[in-house]
């Protein structure tokens, strides 16, 4: 461990750095996309960089060499190599909750190259396998049909309670890798929203008999989950009178907190842990990942932590402008902080990755909102951009009017994957599978060739409602197939691409101060909701616009109960 | 006549050693060794036919294709008595025994498959085989139906011959083989051989249905206090159902049921999905796990440890065959939670043995075999009858009782009186018989 943790963040504000400087003269200068094009016909080639199945061309992004090689620059000068280490040695690289931040460590393989970095500790990596390994045997154990419910019979239904990292990830890449499954025998769900709505649907339909609960809750005390975990508490009451039995038989918990879990009723042989060190956002790997396993099976879990860690290697090895998360970063900083687009859309063309766009929603922004440095004092310049995004082929029926013909400047990651339905050959519907296939590229390609270049794509009209003005810039994320490796590669880089910024910007990127202070708030209006406390003693130090809601809604409330009884 | 039938199971060696005892030159060719041991009189009938010189056995441990040493020899029909999963082997094995008679023989060489197969292969084969020999092999459809543990009575004495055949030639042929088999009155049924592929598998399908019927209204009698028993004589006295087939257990098996079952399933699966079959056969899949779940409730899921006895092992009695038998995926479960398992059975301990022996147990059970009920049920937490052999009906209850070390009883095939067995001092429950666990 470093014994100066102020060594940790670099003193110098970014903005005061000289790069800074520099490259706020050369955004000046800025050339359009279509001007960089006419510069450099040869673009295309040399603005992208290659890893093992993935591609990133950032050639419609508004750079040329000069201003690449001055981002670099910067993030030399922010000490980005070093703090790359940091990350995967276990270094307390989240400072203000003086711990490491090791989703790293969830991947490397038992045996894993000499020339990887591995966590200082080095009791982490046994570890991180001996949870894989226990993991691996409950998969088993549930897909075999040996697992019973409390009634004998096997487990057909599987259900997710967890929310935020304990649930976008899993549900992301549960989706995404469908076809990849090992076994279709077991059905994986997921319920995340505190209003419990997934769960009354679930509950109407699934058998108790035969269906199992996951609580997953880093901190076990996550009031959204464990409340829904109350509510299948007692629905599984009324076909098991046996507590003990109903525990053992229907429940899994996933925390970094076995007190917790254990205090709730979880069982030690059905608990899973992971550590303090592993960020929620950044779980997946990790036992977090059990309905992945379940439903894909333990094979295509592995191969998503194989793609991952050989991009890790990618990461810590690659120097940084043929880097991929490092590019993605300094697009991302040159777009924030010196053209001033702050808004970022993430399309993938590509069904599969319908929950994408919400799992980078808070891998980035739950990350990087933030408005303080590393050492806590206030900063003065954009850090992470409004990040949303939609599957790429539905998007251009929704938002991409604003993307092509509205008045904010908006940056732009296009996913796809060249090859797919192989799996089909041969079938009568194939041709017609590749046909679509083949459109939904040429969507693709064309949208972003419309966003970066406008008329000049096609033939310049007079029509003011037919003038694209383009110069919106975009990278693009070419996948040879979309599959348990190359998913885990484009996450890691993604996950690596935030590190990077936070590491240029100076702020922590591991916490989520943010999210508390309403955690706080709720609990405190909750009694007054739910009656405990009497009209006339609520709070009265609440601002009028909440006790005015809270009034009308209780009314209506305690109306259409009147009506029932 | 002469014949050559290929083929390991017990529809070849029945149907080989039954026309050799007719007169006929038989040949069986075979890759494997085939337990007689549950087939009443077949090995003595094999011996004689043997001795006679009427049946000779070709050991043809590398392939199943017809062996050389006929090549000289005039055999005009091929009984196919294996599966027909893989087409090219199929074919290529019929193109060698067509191509070797095709140039000895006057008339076309007869082919007959007697396996479940995919409705149309037959059909299929004659239009691969006419290419190669243009008019000279008849193929037709000749469903075996073979009952383990009465083989030679259910092939000598059959309710009825179905054979799907376009050629008249080689019906004739086969009306004129089977003659003995046929006399007393005429039952060949000569149909089309698609239809003759799917009345095979439609037999067994229905049985299968009126089970699976039987043991989901077993299933409710248990959770609303009905004894299925007066429900199922109800049911059996109407004539349109008649009393065949009615009974709740813990699941059926047997090699050339579940091969039938299995070919309709896929059948039906390839164009338009079967719910009703799919669902008879989860029924089936579920049963035979049934008694394991009432184990497991009786003792709230507390089994590690416990010892059970599995009473009968074969998927039905009269037969060492425990293909598809309930025993089987018993046995697995209570392993897999750290149950001690003893075993009895009268013919089928050795099957288990093999089956056991060849895949590997969970780390650190084991299991029992015995030699009589009472030492396999000696101071066991649960007895499981699987099989209703006949010893096992009129057993001491009370000496049970005594013997274990939690009184429980299990009845997978209703063979014991629910009162008698509570009266012995045992905790009882059978299929469907009003009592849940």
């Amino acid at each position: 461990m470093i014994s100066d943790t102020e060594s940790l963040y670099t003193s110098l504000p970014f903005d005061q750095s000289s790069s800074f400087k520099q490259l706020n003269t050369l955004a000046e200068a800025a050339p359009d996309l279509a001007e960089l094009f006419r510069q450099h016909p040869l673009r295309g080639q040399m603005f992208c960089s290659h890893i093992d199945g993935l591609t990133l061309d950032y050639s419609k992004q508004r750079l040329d060499d000069k201003i690449l090689k001055t981002l670099i620059q910067m993030a030399e000068e922010r000490q980005l190599p070093e703090k790359i280490k940091h990350l995967f040695t276990g270094q307390p690289v989240n400072h203000s909750e003086q711990r490491a931040a090791l989703h790293t460590a969830l991947r490397t393989p038992e045996q894993a190259g000499p020339d990887h970095l591995q966590p200082d500790d080095s009791r982490i990596l046994p570890e991180v396998h001996r949870q894989l390994d226990k993991m691996a045997g409950l998969v088993d154990r549930i897909q075999s049909g040996i697992w019973r419910g409390c009634t004998g019979r096997k487990i057909t239904d599987v259900v997710n309670l967890g929310v935020g990292g304990s649930d976008l990830g899993p549900l992301m890449v549960t989706h995404a890798l469908r076809e990849y499954a090992q076994t279709s025998a077991l059905k994986v769900h997921f319920a995340s929203t505190i209003d419990g709505s997934q769960l009354f649907e679930l509950l109407s339909h699934l058998n108790a008999e035969t269906t199992l609960f996951i609580v997953s809750s880093k901190s076990f005390t996550t009031i959204d989950t464990l409340s829904n975990a109350d509510t299948v508490r007692a629905w599984l009451r009324q076909f098991c009178h046996n507590d003990a039995l109903m525990y053992r038989c229907h429940f899994i918990g996933v925390s970094a907190s076995a007190e917790k879990m254990t205090q709730w009723g979880i069982p030690i042989e059905n608990q899973l842990h992971f550590w303090s060190w592993v960020g929620g956002r950044f779980s997946l790997w990790s036992a977090i990942g059990l309905p992945i396993a379940l439903a894909l099976g333990m094979k295509t879990f592995r191969a998503l932590l194989l793609g991952a860690h050989k991009m890790d290697c990618h990461f810590s090895q690659a120097p940084l402008d043929n880097n991929i998360p490092v590019l993605m970063a300094l697009c991302g900083i040159w777009n924030v902080n010196f053209l001033k687009i702050h808004a970022h859309a993430i399309l993938p063309y590509d069904g599969r990755l319908k929950f994408f766009p919400s799992y980078l929603e808070q891998l980035e922004m739950e990350s990087n909102g933030k408005s303080v440095l590393q050492s806590g004092e206030a900063i003065s310049y954009e850090t992470c951009p409004v990040l949303w995004g939609e599957v790429g082929a539905n998007a251009q029926h929704a938002f991409y009017q604003l993307l092509h013909q509205g008045t904010h400047a908006v940056a732009s990651d296009f996913i796809l994957a060249a090859r797919r339905y192989d799996s089909i050959q041969g079938s009568a519907h194939y041709a017609s599978m590749l046909a679509q296939h083949e459109l939904n590229i040429s969507n693709c390609l064309a949208q972003s060739r419309v966003l970066a270049f406008g008329n000049h794509a096609v033939e310049p009209s007079d029509n003011p409602y037919r003038h694209y003005p383009g110069n919106q810039p975009s990278s693009t994320l070419l996948l040879d197939h979309l599959n348990p490796e190359s998913l885990g590669a484009l996450i890691a880089a993604y996950e690596h691409k935030v590190y990077a910024q936070a590491v240029i910007w100076g702020i922590n990127p591991f916490d989520q101060w943010g999210v508390e202070l309403g955690k706080i708030v709720a609990l405190q209006l909750q009694p007054a909701l739910s009656g405990a406390v009497a009209e006339n003693d609520s709070p009265n130090h609440l601002d009028s616009s909440t006790q005015a809601l809270s009034r009308q809604i209780s009314q209506v409330r305690q109306l259409s109960s009147d009506k029932q009884a | 006549m002469s014949v050559l039938v290929t083929g390991d199971d017990i529809v070849a060696w029945t149907k080989a050693t039954v026309l050799a005892s007719t007169g006929c030159q038989t040949w069986l060719s075979t890759t494997g060794h085939q337990d007689l041991s549950g087939e009443p009189g077949l090995k003595r009938m094999l011996d004689e036919e043997s001795r006679s010189g009427r049946l000779q056995i070709l050991r043809n441990p590398y392939s199943t294709t017809v062996p050389d040493p006929l090549s000289n020899q005039a055999i005009r029909l091929l009984i196919y008595a294996r599966n027909t999963e893989n087409f090219d082997q199929l074919q290529e094995d019929c193109l060698v025994f067509a191509r070797q008679q095709a140039a000895l023989q006057n008339s076309p060489v007869i082919i007959a498959l007697t396996h479940p197969v995919l409705v149309g292969t037959t059909d299929r084969l004659q239009l691969t085989l006419n290419k190669a020999l243009p008019d000279q092999v008849c193929v037709v459809y000749w469903p075996g139906f073979i009952q383990s543990g009465r083989a030679i009575e259910s092939f000598s004495r059959p309710e009825r011959i179905i054979l799907g055949s376009q050629h008249n030639d080689a019906t004739d042929y086969l009306r004129r083989l089977l003659t003995p088999f046929n006399r007393s009155k005429d039952t060949l049924i000569v149909m089309q051989p698609k239809e003759a592929e799917l009345t095979k598998v439609a037999i067994n399908g229905m049985l299968a249905t009126r089970i699976s019927f039987m043991n989901e209204l077993a299933g409710f009698a248990d959770a609303m206090d009905i004894d299925i028993e007066p429900v199922r004589h109800g049911i059996g006295s109407d004539s349109r159902i008649g009393f065949q087939y009615l009974y709740p257990g813990c699941g059926f098996g047997g090699q050339a049921f579940m091969n039938t079952l299995e070919q309709l399933v896929q059948n039906l699966g390839s164009g338009f999905q079967s719910g009703l079959l799919g669902s008879v056969c989860d029924i089936n899949e579920q049963q035979k796990d049934l008694l394991f779940r009432k184990f497991w409730r009786y003792f709230d899921a507390d089994v590690q440890g416990k010892k059970v006895a599995i009473w009968g092992c074969s998927f039905k009695p009269g037969t060492a065959s425990i293909y598809g038998s309930p025993a089987v995926v018993l046995v697995q479960s209570l392993l897999t939670h750290g149950v001690r398992v003893s075993l009895y059975d009268p013919v089928a301990l050795d099957s288990m043995r093999t089956h056991f022996t060849d895949q590997a147990l969970p780390e650190g059970t084991d299991i029992e075999y015995c030699n009589s009920p009472w030492q396999a049920a000696e101071q066991a937490d649960a007895v499981m009858l699987v099989t209703e052999w006949k010893e096992f009906w009129n057993l001491d209850l009370y000496r049970l009782a005594g013997s274990m070390n939690t009184p429980l009883l299990l009845d997978g095939r209703n063979i014991f009186n629910p009162d008698e067995a509570e009266a012995a001092g045992l905790t009882f429950s059978g299929i469907g018989r009003g009592k849940t666990l």
